[in-house]
């Protein structure tokens, strides 16, 4: 089931090639036809849940490479299950969007829908190297769609995307082949698969040193301060369709990460160095929204406010507790249905008007009443509106980090510093909204037409769920929960007595 | 004698192959050598093969001898396209590679 | 037993929704019944529930908590979406749906030539709905999600006339400083959650007292992480500056939210939270302060100005200012009584102004209105009804509450010599400005003659009347109300008889509404000469202290500096800098490798043999 989801738009995507060019029914067809019925299969799995049960559900594994024991091995647990429906979900909405795309429409879908694989490849695989190959597939689709169809800058903003994802990813693959090594040191089996290798004890050393490459690939795809410089850029440059996969399931490929290795493998380390990275995360989500209120660029003003976003993210998940790490999932599906649904927006308003720049918006709800409405909601959900799915994140990562002991000092300043942001996110919010659809202005365009019933029809299932998260959450975090509960406390079995005879002290 | 016979046979062919990639300037001479080289290579898996009475050696010259003329064939095409161009096969003057 | 109140606050919930979506598709008339409709039945559920609640004993009123479902389980982390019904918030709901109802109806009028009528309604069905949200809500979290939720709808309306630039600076002003109170109540929140494991007011309010001394540093610091809150929903002192300009919203929206039921919000929120502020005297005195200082403070503004609303607004916050100081000095049933008397006679002041907006065409300096009691006598009988009782003149039903406060700043454990002057101080402004206000607009001559005033129709007038009637009668509640909210702060409000201090209090009002009498008398020459000599003075209150210029020093100015030097310094001169850095220097160092490159292909091949020949020799030969 995994397997057919995953390859479903990978297939399609090959597909695709061999579909004449100028044969634009067949090929809007076959995609979205791929990426649905992706999608439709992702809603039967969060339906067939059970959601009392920790571990993985759906696993298949399939020998890959049998001479080194890697495995095509897959299966989704509450986390993963989340972000699986969430990418398949965005990823429908950016391929329905995409279908007005005029330039190269079939390479264009074709590497829509391999990103799209690629980012459920990630969230899905259980074999480290299969997550590699997957974490790889995600980046070459992005190289060629930003480089391709881009604007601006599009080649400096793509190779440096490129250049600082693999720097991080590069030294990630050091990292997973050196935990195979101290395993199969231990235990003599040579394993790549995730939920053994998580059961092994690493010496404080080698965990520090492989926390550390781990990190920096998932710091930079995040991406947490200092490692965001590609993000303004790429996402300036990013055609409005990959954009949206981008920030609402690419990006949260890192934070899975940091879930799915970070804490489970490196414990030890995470306990080190946790506070140093929170408060990279608290200083990035400050900088972020501070740098986002003097934004005057749609697109950058939403770019620097992911930043601040995802810092939030990245400090639920170092606050190392329940609540803070099930916000912090919460949050990341939150913050996916937000800033998709917000670039959207961009897209339809810079599609009529033709500008980004809200020096020459003003006033266009007078003529646009539906997206008005529409806008308003998601902006409100953006900056945090008590009530709307924005807040419920925000809201159990402050008190995970309040309450959490691993920050117990410092946690006031970071709850402060969440403050300061959740001010600034309510002004450059409001800013844009207000800048953009009030007032009025003689210089509009006459014939502005309000969206119509298929770009509503985009926006309307994240207006719904923004509503529909913030009133209930409790169904997300019942599937969550128990997953998160045993990333947290996973028993090291293999190879303890080393790691007690060379740690300190 | 035997041992000695094939391995100094092959060693001589494989020096001049080499010489001649080194000294000449023309690629197509340069082929052949390159192919002189691969064929001493495969006198020695021939000759060891007899002399051991396994099959290994001369099935490897058998790929190496498709492999090189698949190589040829690319080879070919390529000077062909660079004569084409530039009208002239000197080695020393193709060098857009340069750093 | 009290699940059916959930009713109260689904009705205009079902309106917003109802107006919102089908809004453009019903016609306009239907539009604003439908509005009116769901907060009137929502005051009638009400009046069932306080029916019900009145049949229990006094003390079997209190707790009941109606579970709709558990919102959310993380962790040790449990909440469920649940209402609280006690004395407390029925009260707040009567008053929320009764006043809130009458402003509907007269909306339906003074709003009938705007083109997004039906907008409106659905804005003020949403405002009803979180309003009582707030006020029902059993726990910290869902009172959070109500407190933002007035504060949007407060946003909403203020920017109700979104093409209008003034209105949509002052709702983004209103909705960013309720952000930082909102801030510090979610602050105020996790606290709560770390002391006490749970968020929900009967489990904190019962363990507090048996967990923290009195003063404890923790139970001073969520009491003043609480405050942040009730002060910038309540517009106290520092964070007030958006009321004022809040009046930018129609006129009705300012007698709804900006006077009668949301900035009174914070009041309640002491009031519900009595039990953690009696624990923490000492932020209770620093409520009084403030309470007080504001009281004088938005009164000596209120004093200048010339807009009919804004005079009304510092009103407002200067009865905010009596209400704080008595939750305060710890009589919280009195604070409560005023904020109900308030809410009446506020909203009549405002509707009232609203109808003579509404009569002049829109016209709101009262430089330019004048004689209006011929024009408009009934606006003017129940203006004159709304002023005299703000002023506290004897027997209406701001004299009650007024005077019970003053009474027990001196006479409460808790009150001074200090709180009294000063709301003495502020009783006599108080008469002065708003008499000012009416003098100006209903007494002598129009200053306008080429207008033509209008009395406001019936359906504008019935809410006026009705709210002059209770206006007037109310403060004969007093002590039924005591009674009823008693259960809930644990004991009765003593009330204090003080024969002395309450002339001096009475006279004091009295003194302000004869000032403003002798001054509207004086001529026009020697007020310009006493305008001159206390120039300073004056212009210090006309500018509002300078507070907006000093904040826009302080705050918005160094905000947008330091926003433009990490754009600028940090991100592209710093951070991206040196990640670019990075990459052109590796460019440079290969440029300088490249040398090897020659393209030579012979000279790599010599390369590969003198290669291969080392590796040999090492590999034969070591």
């Amino acid at each position: 089931m995994l397997t057919l989801i995953v390859f479903i738009p990978l297939i399609a995507a090959l597909a695709l090639l061999f579909v004449a060019k100028d044969n634009r029914e067949l090929i809007r067809a076959v995609s979205i036809s791929a990426a649905g019925l992706s999608f439709l299969l992702s809603l039967g799995l969060l339906l067939t849940f059970d959601k009392s049960n920790p571990g993985m559900q759906f696993e298949s594994a399939v020998a890959w490479v049998p001479l080194l024991n890697i495995q095509f091995h897959v299966g989704v647990d509450g986390i993963s299950l989340l972000l699986l429906v969430l990418t398949t979900f965005l990823s429908a909405i950016a391929i329905l969007y995409s279908l007005k795309q005029k330039k190269e429409l079939r390479n264009f879908l074709a590497l829509m829908l391999a990103l799209e694989a690629g980012t459920l490849g990630v969230f899905v695989a259980l074999d480290t190297i299969l997550f590699y190959a997957f974490w790889e597939l995600m980046l070459v689709p992005t190289y060629f769609l930003i480089g391709l169809w881009g604007e601006g800058r599009r080649i400096y903003a793509t190779t440096k995307f490129v250049l600082f994802t693999l720097v991080g990813s590069l030294l990630m693959l050091v990292a997973i082949i050196g935990i195979t090594v101290a395993h199969f040191k231990a235990t003599g089996t040579l394993t790549f698969d995730i939920q053994t290798l998580v059961h092994t004890h690493i010496d404080p050393a080698s965990q520090l040193w492989m926390f550390l490459c781990f990190f920096l690939a998932f710091a930079i795809k995040v991406p947490v301060f200092p490692f965001h410089s590609w993000l303004p850029h790429t996402y300036v440059a990013c055609p409005i369709p990959t954009l949206i996969i981008l920030t609402g399931a690419m990006s949260k490929t890192g934070a899975y990460g940091f879930l799915r290795f970070c804490l489970p493998l490196f414990p030890e380390a995470v306990a080190e160095l946790g506070h140093i990275i929170a408060t990279f995360a608290a200083i990035g989500i400050v900088y972020g929204a501070w740098i986002a209120v003097a934004q005057k660029d749609l697109k950058a003003l939403v770019a620097y406010s992911s930043i601040s976003h995802l810092g939030f993210i990245t400090l639920g998940i170092f606050a190392l507790n329940n609540i803070g790490v099930e916000g912090s999932v919460l949050q990341m599906v939150n913050h996916g249905i937000i800033a998709a649904a917000l670039f959207l927006i961009v897209g339809i308003l810079e599609e009529r008007t033709g500008t980004r720049n809200l020096k020459d918006f003003r006033g266009l709800g007078k003529s646009m009443p539906i997206l008005y409405g529409t806008f308003m909601l998601v902006t409100l959900a953006a900056l945090g509106l008590p009530g709307l799915n924005g807040f419920v994140g925000e809201f159990l990562i402050l008190m995970g980090v309040w309450t959490s002991p691993l920050l117990s000092n410092l946690a006031v300043i970071f709850v402060l510093m969440a403050g300061l942001a959740i001010v600034f996110a309510s002004i450059y919010m409001l800013y844009m909204f207000q800048g953009s659809m009030q007032e009025t202005n003689p210089n509009d365009p006459k014939d502005l037409k309000d969206i119509d019933r298929n770009e509503f029809a985009l926006l309307l299932p994240a207006c719904v769920l923004i509503v529909f998260i913030g009133l209930f959450p409790k169904p997300f975090l019942d599937r969550v929960s128990p997953s998160v509960s045993s990333i947290l406390t996973v028993e090291k079995t293999v190879n303890v007595h080393i790691g007690e005879d060379e740690g300190h002290h | 004698m035997g041992h000695q016979f094939v391995l100094i046979i092959s060693a001589t062919i494989f020096c001049i192959g080499t010489a001649g990639f080194l000294i000449r300037k023309n690629p197509l001479i340069m082929l052949m050598s390159v192919e002189l080289m691969l064929n001493s290579v495969n006198f020695l898996l021939v000759g060891y093969s007899s002399f051991l009475k396994t099959l290994d050696g001369q099935i490897f010259a058998l790929i190496i001898m498709t492999v090189a003329a698949a190589e040829v064939v690319v080879g070919l095409a390529i000077i062909l396209t660079i004569f084409r161009t530039r009208h002239e096969l000197n080695v020393d003057h193709i060098n857009v590679l340069k750093g | 037993m009290f699940f059916y109140a959930w009713f109260i606050l689904i009705l205009p919930l079902l309106g917003f929704i109802g107006l919102s979506l089908l809004g453009d598709k019903i016609p306009k008339k239907q539009a604003g019944y439908a509005g009116c409709l769901t907060v009137g039945l929502s005051f009638l559920v009400t009046l069932t529930v306080l029916g019900q609640l009145l049949g229990l004993a006094p003390e079997k009123r209190l707790g009941h908590v109606e579970t709709l479902y558990q919102w959310v389980s993380s962790g040790s982390f449990k909440l469920d979406l649940a209402i609280l019904i006690d004395p407390l918030s029925v009260f707040m709901f009567l008053i929320v749906t009764g006043v809130g109802f009458l402003i509907h109806v007269y909306s339906l009028e003074y709003m009938k030539d705007d083109p997004e009528y039906s907008r409106f309604f659905a804005y003020l069905n949403l405002f009803i709905f979180s309003m009582l949200l707030l006020v029902a809500a059993a726990d910290f979290f869902f009172l959070i999600v109500g407190w933002a939720f007035v504060g949007l709808a407060s946003y909403l309306l203020i920017g109700f006339w979104k093409e209008k630039t003034s209105a949509v600076l002052a709702a983004r002003k209103a909705f960013v400083m309720n952000v930082i109170g909102d801030v510090g109540m979610v602050i105020a929140a996790l606290m709560i959650f770390q002391n006490f494991n749970s968020l929900s007011y009967m489990d904190v309010f019962s363990a507090a007292p048996d967990q923290f001394r009195t003063n404890d540093d923790t139970m001073l610091m969520i009491t003043l992480l609480l405050l942040v809150g009730a002060f910038a929903k309540s517009a106290q002192i520092p964070l007030h500056t958006w009321l004022p300009d809040a009046m930018e919203g129609p006129t009705p929206v300012s007698a709804l939210i900006h006077a009668a039921t949301m900035v009174t919000a914070g009041v309640y929120l002491v009031a519900r939270c009595h039990v953690l502020y009696e624990l923490a005297p000492y932020t209770m005195y620093f409520i009084a302060g403030i309470g007080a200082i504001t009281a004088i403070f938005a009164g000596t503004m209120g004093m200048v100005q010339y807009d009919i609303k804004r005079v009304i607004a510092y009103s407002t916050m200067s009865q905010l200012g009596y209400m704080f100081l008595a939750v305060g000095i710890g009589v919280f049933s009195f604070g409560m009584f005023h904020l109900m008397t308030h809410a009446f006679f506020k909203a009549l002041l405002f509707l009232s102004a609203g109808s003579v907006i509404h009569g002049m065409n829109g016209e709101q300096d009262i430089r330019k209105m004048g004689g209006l009691r011929f024009a408009m006598p009934l606006t003017h009988i129940t203006f004159l009804v709304g002023a005299v009782c703000l002023a506290g003149v004897p027997l209406t039903s701001g004299f009650f509450s007024k005077e019970a406060i003053i009474m027990s700043s001196w006479h409460a454990e808790m009150g001074n010599f200090v709180f009294w002057g000063m709301a003495v101080l502020a009783a006599g402004m108080t008469g002065f400005y708003i008499f000012r206000v009416y003098f100006y607009t209903f007494i002598g001559k129009s200053r306008s003659p080429e207008t033509h005033p209008h009395e406001s129709p019936f359906i504008m007038a019935a809410p006026l009347l009705i709210l002059a009637f209770l206006s007037l009668v109310m403060g004969f509640s007093a002590h039924w109300v005591d009674q009823f909210l008693g259960p809930v702060f644990g004991a009765t409000a003593h009330h204090y008889e003080d024969a002395t201090l309450e002339t001096i209090a009475v006279l004091a009002g009295l003194g302000g509404i004869l000032t403003a009498g002798v001054v509207y008398m004086t001529s026009q020459d020697k007020l310009e000469f006493a305008k001159q000599a206390l120039a300073p003075v004056y212009d210090l209150l006309f500018n509002k202290y300078y507070i907006d210029e000093i904040y826009d020093f302080l705050i918005v100015k160094p905000v947008r500096a330091i926003g433009a030097f990490f754009e600028q310094k940090v991100e592209k001169e710093g951070v991206d800098f040196v990640v670019d850095e990075v990459g052109l220097q590796v460019r440079e160092i290969s440029r300088g490798i490249s040398f090897w490159q020659s393209g030579n292909v012979r000279t790599y091949a010599l390369s590969m043999l003198v290669g291969m020949v080392t590796i040999l020799f090492f590999v034969v030969f070591l």
